[in-house]
């Protein structure tokens, strides 16, 4: 079995791959091994793309987006689902527990309590800060990263 | 750079199968409900068991415009490499819209059924990790337009 291998994007999938990468060397389900490694990311409060700690919208709210599929097209996806730290995971009970293969925003996370996912503040003090920052200016320009 | 914007993870495991994951808090300062390209399947993630899977990172708007990673998936299975494939994706988006893309970025990431991996981005800085039994800590520049 020489092509096992996982790939992610930007320098912080070196973290998120190692978390999948011990679900995959031992012979896991790939489905198993991106569900993990991409909860890395999510959790990790220092990124403010991802998850919890979370840049907020305008209005300072963090909404999170995630799709989950496999190779015989069995997806999921839930799209601005508030106060779940993970909603990859969300997604992949969207995939595996519903005949739906998106849901958004309070229905997700209806879906999510349902499910016995925890209910929390994603917005972390600093995401916070930043954002009181950008009010200064509400100038809305996305920069090239 | 600070605003590396969401996570796609493509993996094949040792019983050939694959899958792909995509996970987001999108746009700093979006607009309340907005949704980009990261939840909809075939714009921020697709795979097909037969062919490979690709998932994507950047302005989701340019991304759902193009329907980005099935177009990417779709090129595989004509016979691109990955990294043809994700380069072909990027032009289209450039070509649609040559001022806009000066200043925005996009990129694709995407594995093949044989585990060969390619990127391409707009702009310069995109970057992508492999992990395998060799090496779990490589990280490769993405070659781009810019």
């Amino acid at each position: 079995t020489p092509n096992v291998r996982v790939v992610s994007t930007w320098d912080f999938g070196i973290a998120a791959n190692q978390a999948a990468w011990a679900i995959l060397g031992k012979g896991g389900h790939a489905l198993d091994a991106v569900e993990t490694g991409v909860q890395v990311p999510e959790s990790d409060l220092k990124n403010h793309s991802v998850g919890k700690g979370g840049y907020p919208d305008r209005d300072g709210r963090v909404t999170l987006d995630a799709s989950i599929m496999d190779a015989d097209g069995n997806c999921g996806a839930v799209a601005a689902l508030e106060y779940i730290e993970h909603p990859i995971s969300v997604a992949r009970r969207v995939m595996e527990r519903t005949p739906h293969v998106l849901l958004v925003g309070d229905g997700a996370l209806q879906f999510a309590l349902e499910q016995g996912f925890r209910k929390e503040n994603l917005l972390t003090p600093e995401a916070e800060k930043a954002w009181h920052e950008w009010q200064k200016t509400a100038h809305y320009q996305p920069s090239i990263n | 750079a600070n605003n590396h914007d969401t996570i796609g993870m493509l993996a094949i495991d040792a019983h050939g199968r694959l899958a792909g994951a995509c996970t987001t808090s999108g746009m700093a300062w979006k607009l309340h409900g907005r949704v980009g390209d990261s939840p909809i399947i075939g714009a921020g993630l697709y795979v097909d068991g037969e062919v490979g899977g690709a998932t994507s990172t950047g302005v989701g708007e340019e991304v759902i415009r193009n329907a980005g990673s099935f177009l990417v998936v779709e090129l595989m299975r004509q016979g691109r490499s990955p990294h043809e494939a994700c380069k072909e994706a990027v032009m289209r988006i450039v070509k649609k819209r040559p001022e806009a893309s000066k200043t925005l970025q996009v990129g694709f990431l995407a594995m093949n059924r044989d585990g060969e991996v390619g990127a391409y981005a707009i702009q310069h800085g995109f970057s992508y990790a492999v992990c395998d039994a060799k090496k779990q800590d490589t990280l490769i520049p993405s070659p781009s337009v810019y």
